[in-house]
């Protein structure tokens, strides 16, 4: 498998397991809030979460792996945010999670998206920063190393 | 001048025997170049031709179709393509960091993550050049990583 799309299903992975989990808080907040004492939890709905999870997931591909400007990949960040929106809320509609004339179970359902997108960026910023903190070790060890070269 | 290569085992140091007669100045500079593992650059500079050692050399990078040398403060254009200056730079300090950069190793003071999963090369005179994520792999193997 080529370097790229390894990295590319890595971060699917990742992106998959965190999305699923966000989904599955947001669902138990929700269900709690709205859904209390209702039978509207079934089996479905686990798959239908693993679903939406799956298809919000396929943003990833929002970021090409090849080299963009950084105003394309801000416009693309954008692009991203809306797609999980669409997906996210057009589910709730197909699905029946929510009832679209309730103002206050969208408003929720908005707020839960939000929350779940700025958490997985922070989560995946976190792992990129860490990333780099390990590329400035390596890099001090190769620089010094050069330099005992010269040096000899 | 007779040139032989030996074959070491792994782990063994990486040796070069100069075996001469008199130590004279041009090979004085080749066992320097050896040394450093670097050359010199020659730019033009208003007409007159300037060698620059490759050592100083912070970057090159490719601005319409024209490629530019930078030092810590001075810019040359140079006549050579980045994928040119690449081979000619390959196993030394030089990395290919972006379809339109070239970067010194030696000079770059940090790496700090940057938006869409790239890097960002924070060189020893303050400048900042992207690292794209197509290159990130090369760099952590060139890294030992």
């Amino acid at each position: 498998m080529r370097e790229g799309a390894k990295k590319r299903t890595v971060e699917l992975l990742l992106t998959f397991c965190m999305v699923t989990t966000g989904s599955v808080f947001v669902c138990a907040v929700y269900n709690k809030i709205f859904w209390s004492g209702n039978t509207f939890l079934d089996g479905d709905i686990l798959w239908q979460l693993l679903a939406l999870a799956f298809v919000c997931s396929l943003g990833n591909f929002f970021h090409p792996y090849r080299e963009i400007s950084r105003r394309r990949e801000a416009f693309n960040k954008g692009l991203h945010y809306v797609y999980i929106n669409v997906v996210v809320l057009g589910s709730g509609y197909w699905f029946g999670w929510m009832d679209i004339e309730n103002i206050f179970m969208l408003a929720a359902m908005v707020v839960g998206i939000l929350a779940v997108f700025m958490v997985v960026s922070f989560v995946i910023w976190r792992l990129h920063k860490r990333e780099s903190e390990n590329l400035n070790r390596k890099l001090s060890e190769y620089q010094a190393e050069s330099e005992r070269r010269m040096a000899k | 001048m007779k040139i032989t290569i030996q074959d070491i085992a792994p782990g063994e140091e990486e040796e070069i025997i100069v075996r001469c007669r008199d130590l004279d100045e041009a090979l004085l500079r080749m066992i320097h170049e050896l040394k450093t593992r670097r050359g010199k650059f020659t730019v033009t500079d208003n007409d007159k031709i300037r060698q620059i050692d490759a050592g100083d050399i912070y970057y090159f990078e490719a601005v319409d179709n024209k490629v530019f040398l930078y030092l810590e403060q001075d810019v040359y254009e140079v006549r050579y393509k980045l994928y040119e200056i690449e081979e000619m730079y390959a196993n030394t300090d030089f990395f290919r960091a972006s379809k339109s950069a070239i970067i010194n190793l030696a000079k770059v003071k940090q790496f700090a993550p940057d938006f869409g999963g790239r890097f960002e090369a924070q060189m020893m005179n303050g400048e900042r050049l992207m690292i794209s994520r197509q290159y990130v792999t090369a760099l952590k193997k060139r890294l030992g990583m």
